[in-house]
């Protein structure tokens, strides 16, 4: 017990130095400010860590600049969480530009660049009364894991090598993965993988990272930002032929919202450009792995990135 | 009078039609159930075939994919209550022999936390440690749905009235022709009550098997949930009404046919 609290205080201390090393000089100071006074809304989230703790971000950020908020983080299922905003059960929440586009939006096409496809979402969202503020960096894109002791036993670098693995080989996959149109099936024949080749498992979305980690999934299908994969010793091969689109995270609310409280549209702007895909991963990985609080995550990036003083 | 009164019954022709009368009426919901299966599914089929579909829908609103989904549903759902069946009913009988009474609180107890597991956690955990596939998702299901029927199976033994038993062994019967002769016949349609319960629910939480490489309706609702396709999710959640439907219509008519006469 002694030995493997100090380890996993070793590698919390990693964390959030490689966190509060990106960041430039923080300050300590801790009295709340004013500048988002009289602002008073209600802020969502999707069910999985990444879409939480990105609103608990949100929420620090209001409270701390002397605002309120209602916290009524994780809702079930994307449609669930887009239908509360819309009906002003929430007034804002993360979304995925790819997601917005195909699942919302019911577009198809997913060869498309991330600053490109945004500009679309945003236009397509003008009729559903939906505002969106600048988009992350960061691309929580569909993404194969597998284990590096299978990485450099069979030679994989790229999604290509994933067809040097032994034939008959579990690739495990999420139900909803497979009926989408960056999907599954499209996958299969943008790298030409034959089905006879492999064995389809489809598994839970969240049950894939271990299965992954213990064999019996040779190839999991996980999401990039994800910190386990780091955390379980897995890793992401280069994806060699463009094949899936991006998933660039930007908050998203009612244009009533946006039009009540022009100056917290102002205020959130920046956080998204301070978001990278390693920050992601870190923030992601201290709730997953380390079993830290969302809003303590929260609070600790917003101080560490300055975007609280 | 009463000769006068008896007379129209004697002639061939009203006894058959009375006589078919009260079989409509004894089975009504029998025959009536069925008829509203094929209903739903022809509805369906139309809808279905009349539809108009985007890349996603197509995914899964085709003919292989569904009837693929259904098999598999009909796999989970029959194999975990043949499991549920072959424990549930033995494990009531022995508690309620005199013997091994007094383990029926401790083994309700587990029964009751089987059915108190959060499903989907259970089910993951067990296929992290035992493997994903059919097999633990059977098992799962049939450690969900042991209750109802181990509590019918003994509620039904226990509700004889014990001065039946006791005449019977005053008759000279023995402790096994008892229950053969006595006990079970009279326990039976408590027991069928749970039966059937156990089949509607083991239908249920046979769509969870989507979540475990089980297959199953589950990988209809699931994606038309996450995708916000409607049609999908509501395919899936009709076919799951028809096969719970069909199977309460099996159950129904076993109990008919295994109800005994006359006590």
């Amino acid at each position: 017990m002694q030995v493997k609290s100090h380890k996993v205080v070793a590698i919390a201390a990693a964390i959030a130095l490689a966190v509060v090393g990106s960041a430039a000089t923080s300050s300590s100071a801790n009295a709340a400010g004013t500048s988002l006074k009289g602002v008073s809304v209600i802020v969502g989230s999707k069910d999985f860590t990444e879409s939480i703790v990105l609103s608990k971000i949100v929420k620090q950020f209001i409270l701390a600049n002397g605002g309120k908020v209602v916290d009524k983080t994780n809702i079930k299922g994307s449609s669930t969480t887009r239908e509360a905003m819309v009906s002003g059960d929430i007034n804002m929440y993360w979304e995925y530009t790819g997601t917005a586009w195909l699942v919302y939006q019911k577009q198809t096409d997913v060869n498309i660049a991330p600053d490109v496809l945004y500009k679309k979402v945003v236009a397509g969202d003008k009729a559903a009364k939906v505002t969106w503020l600048p988009m992350t960096s960061f691309n929580d894109t569909y993404a194969w894991a597998i284990t590096k002791a299978n990485a450099t036993k069979y030679g994989v670098k790229t999604y290509s090598d994933l067809k040097k693995l032994p034939a008959g080989s579990a690739w495990c996959v999420e139900s909803e993965f497979q009926s989408r149109p960056d999907g599954w099936a499209g996958f299969k024949k943008a790298y030409s993988i034959a089905d006879s080749s492999i064995t389809t498992k489809v598994l839970d979305t969240g049950a894939i990272y271990q299965a992954t980690k213990d064999g019996q999934c040779m190839v999991g299908e996980v999401f990039a930002t994800d910190g386990r994969i780091g955390a379980l010793g897995l890793m992401v091969p280069q994806e060699d032929i463009s094949y899936f689109p991006p998933y660039n995270a930007a908050l998203t609310m009612t244009d009533a919202t946006a039009k009540k409280y022009p100056q917290l549209v102002k205020a959130l702007a920046p956080i998204a450009a301070k978001i990278s895909n390693a920050t992601m991963q870190n923030l992601n990985a201290r709730v997953d792995v380390l079993g830290e609080d969302a809003d303590t995550v929260a609070k600790s990036f917003l101080t560490a990135s300055g975007l609280v003083k | 009078m009463p000769k006068a009164l008896a007379q129209p019954n004697l002639t061939a022709g009203s006894m058959y039609s009375q006589s078919a009368r009260l079989i409509f009426k004894r089975h009504r919901s029998l025959i009536i159930q069925p008829l509203l299966i094929l209903a739903l599914s022809a509805a369906l089929a139309i809808t279905l075939s009349r539809a108009h579909l985007d890349v996603i829908e197509k995914v899964t609103i085709n003919q292989k994919f569904i009837f693929r989904a259904i098999q598999d549903h009909l796999i989970l759902s029959f194999a975990s209550a043949a499991v549920i069946l072959a424990v549930a009913i033995p494990a009531g009988i022995l508690l309620t022999r005199r013997r091994y009474k007094k383990f029926t609180p401790i083994v309700l107890i587990l029964a009751n936390i089987g059915q108190a597991f959060p499903a989907v956690g259970v089910l993951i955990i067990a296929g992290i440690l035992f493997g994903f596939g059919k097999p633990i998702a059977i098992f799962s299901f049939a450690a969900f749905g042991i209750l109802p029927i181990l509590r019918n199976t003994i509620v039904g033994l226990q509700e004889i009235d014990p001065f039946i038993i006791e005449s019977a062994l005053g008759m000279g019967m023995t402790p096994k022709q008892a229950l053969r002769q006595i006990e079970l016949p009279l326990a039976v349609p408590v027991i069928l009550a749970g039966v059937r319960t156990t089949l509607i629910l083991t239908v249920g939480v046979a769509t969870l098997g989507v979540f475990v490489n089980g297959g199953g309706l589950g990988t209809l609702i699931i994606p038309g949930l996450k995708l916000n396709r409607e049609l999908v999710l509501v395919t899936g959640g009709i076919l799951t009404v028809i096969v719970a439907f069909t199977m309460d219509w099996l159950a129904r008519a076993a109990e008919e046919l295994l109800r005994p006469r006359g006590i």
